[in-house]
């Protein structure tokens, strides 16, 4: 679907153009955030915060890059990651959010992250559509098991199934590349 | 969690926008493109490599797999699933009986006929067809409420134009089949705006991600996979296997004939003084002898081969044509057709015998055939079955007498039958000449779907590869005592 007229109309700031924005891009916003971030109110904090991000940064929006809806899923994703992760944070007993970076990380052991990350991706890559699918939406999108076998219209444990032989082939794929 | 999992969801922080497949979920898309592509599928007739039954049967899978996505979301869509399980069970079970005698038996049942434009058709059919496409039409018109459902409960102005219209479309196409209305100066226009309607509701999936964009999934006990395979397999294995559970008709084998009876030893010489040969006469049996009472002429036609000829299913015929005296209308015929198939023969599965005692239908009345097949076990008993001749007429009232049957497997030699007929002078012409026929078929092999007996072949005047007919008919003739001469034509 082309946005084009649209990116324009909010780089412009355009009076309605944020209606608009919000029209086609709430459900969209609410679909990727909802599995990350179980709690209505956080949902709802986070979507006001996504809304006013992509405002702000529309001017650095490249079409040439990403299109406007993986853009916008980016921003979302990590938006309600970053909630979560403070919400964590805060909770006394809370357990460490596993898809945080490590504060603690030093430039070195930062570049070894990014480089194995870069080697699981240049897996998933590799796997074929169906497999990246799930692969994205278990690992990137947060979604829930049930979830994704309700969308996909398969079995609980089918998804299970599937998700563990990706598993095993990426690990197969990695080697020991990958230190944790 | 383990700790490879940990890595991967940390991975994926840095995970670059490039990646394919990286553009977020359509929760709409797989669904609603199951739904149009099974919609699509259902409605397409391709007759060739069994299409016909393959393409239809996906297309119901797919509609019902759309579907039980859908049907958690809102009533709409439940009674969607519901007309689409009630129409793929009604599918499944068209399948199966059409790979059976009941279906036939069924459509005897209702008896009646339903006259379209394109000739008649059993009434059952009709009724079939009509239970089919309104359950189709339910399906369509509940996915276009539920479709409706979805734009409202987002606050939106449904676009659903597109459902509506094919919901519109599915219910006049009942009129369209029970009417009959064919050519592509009608069903073109049709098909075009059908094909705009199917495309136009792909697209609208796209609408729906604007409308909530999440749906509420329904958790499934049976994966989509296995769902479509048994979904498809069951009708088509009926299909593969059905049929040849019924490749063969059931001989009605008779209890071993006993020993002949007292022969009329005048008429005997009578028949054979007239020229009828000594060898057939000889097994003409006393009962269809008896019908030959009062003979006065005699006209032979046809031949028997023997072997040397490449077996080809056929029997070959002789058919005697025996005027006989007649207290009602003075002079009657006999038409007695001895049939004689080959051992070499024997390797058809079913069997079909068409008379058509006159072609034209208005020189003589008939009578309705009567026969008998009869054979020799490997213990050297004769065993003899009926045949059963009912009537049907064609488009131009002309009436025909069909008996199905199967040689029998148990048959050691040739087997034999007698097919005989009366025809009687309606007009009181001196001499009436009329044409009469004997059609055969033959099916070659045990497989065929749907289920048709011989008969119906012959019928309808069908071609296929799977069958094989003969066609026998000469030119008959209704004289008096004195003015009968075969020679005259």
């Amino acid at each position: 679907m082309d946005y084009s007229e649209l990116v324009a109309a909010l780089r412009e700031r355009r009076p309605d153009a944020m209606e608009r924005f919000q029209t086609a891009f709430t459900p969209l916003l609410r679909y990727i955030i909802a599995p990350i971030l179980p709690d209505e109110r956080d949902q709802e904090e986070c979507l006001s915060d996504v809304l006013l991000q992509a405002w702000d940064a529309i001017g650095g929006f490249d079409p040439g890059r990403a299109s406007l809806t993986t853009w916008l899923t980016r921003i979302a994703r990590n938006a309600a990651l970053n909630r979560r992760r403070s919400n964590t944070r805060r909770r006394e007993d809370g357990v460490l959010d596993e898809a945080a970076p490590d504060a603690a990380d030093g430039p070195e052991q930062s570049l070894i992250k990014a480089e194995d990350a870069r080697a699981l991706w240049d897996a998933v890559g590799r796997l074929g559509k169906g497999d990246r699918e799930l692969f994205l939406r278990k690992y990137y999108y947060y979604q829930a098991t049930a979830q994704i076998a309700a969308e996909l219209g398969m079995t609980v444990r089918a998804v299970e199934g599937k998700l563990y032989r990706i598993r095993k082939r990426l690990q197969t794929a990695l080697g020991g590349v990958y230190h944790g | 969690m383990d700790e490879f999992d940990k890595l991967l969801y940390r991975g994926a922080n840095q995970m670059p926008p490039e990646l394919p497949g990286q553009e977020p979920p359509k929760p709409w898309k797989k669904p609603m493109g199951r739904v149009c592509r099974g919609l699509a599928l259902i409605s397409i007739t391709l007759n060739f490599l069994g299409l016909d039954i393959i393409l239809p049967a996906v297309g119901t899978v797919l509609l019902w797999l759309g579907l039980r996505s859908l049907r958690r979301e809102n009533g709409g869509f439940r009674f969607a699933y519901a007309c689409a399980t009630m129409y793929a069970v009604l599918r499944l079970t068209v399948a199966v009986l059409r790979a059976t005698p009941l279906d036939l038996r069924l459509a005897a049942l209702v008896g009646q006929e339903w006259y379209t434009t394109a000739g008649p058709v059993p009434l059952y059919y009709a009724l079939r067809t009509v239970a089919l496409q309104s359950v189709l039409t339910l399906a369509v018109a509940g996915l276009w409420q539920g479709l409706k459902a979805v734009f409202r409960r987002a606050g939106q102005r449904p676009r659903t134009a597109a459902a509506g219209g094919l919901a519109i479309l599915e219910f006049l196409l009942i009129p369209m089949a029970l009417i009959g209305l064919e050519g592509w100066l009608l069903v073109g226009p049709i098909l075009l705006i059908w094909i705009l309607l199917v495309w136009s509701l792909r697209k609208l999936s796209r609408s729906l991600d604007k409308a909530g964009y999440a749906l509420t999934p329904a958790p499934v006990r049976c994966s989509g996979g296995l769902a479509f395979g048994l979904w498809l397999g069951i009708p088509l294995l009926a299909v593969a296997v059905l049929p040849l559970c019924f490749a063969r008709l059931p001989v009605n084998d008779d209890t071993p004939v006993s020993g002949p009876g007292v022969r009329d030893e005048a008429l005997y010489h009578e028949l054979l003084d007239l020229g009828f040969p000594e060898d057939l006469l000889s097994k003409l049996g006393d009962n269809r002898m008896a019908l030959l009472q009062g003979a006065y002429g005699l006209d032979q036609q046809g031949y028997i081969q023997g072997s040397g000829r490449h077996p080809d299913g056929m029997p070959e015929v002789m058919v005697f044509e025996v005027p006989v005296r007649d207290d009602k209308y003075g002079f009657r015929t006999i038409y007695l057709a001895y049939l004689y198939w080959r051992p070499e023969e024997h390797g058809g599965y079913m069997e079909a015998i068409q008379v058509t005692p006159d072609v034209q239908g208005v020189t003589v009345h008939t009578s309705c055939p009567q026969g008998e097949l009869e054979w020799r076990d490997d213990g050297g008993v004769l065993h003899t079955a009926p045949l059963t001749f009912s009537f049907r007429s064609d488009g131009s009232g002309i009436i025909s007498y069909y008996a199905d049957f199967s040689l029998p497997e148990e048959a050691d030699g040739p087997v034999e039958g007698w097919v005989y007929w009366e025809a009687a002078p309606t007009f009181p012409e001196k001499v009436a000449l009329f044409n009469y026929s004997l059609r055969f078929a033959h099916r070659l092999t045990p497989w065929q779907y749907p289920y048709t007996l011989p008969s119906d072949f012959l019928a309808a005047n069908a071609l296929s590869p799977s069958w094989r007919t003969f066609h026998w008919s000469s030119e008959g003739q209704l004289a008096p005592e004195g003015s009968y001469d075969p020679d005259a034509y």
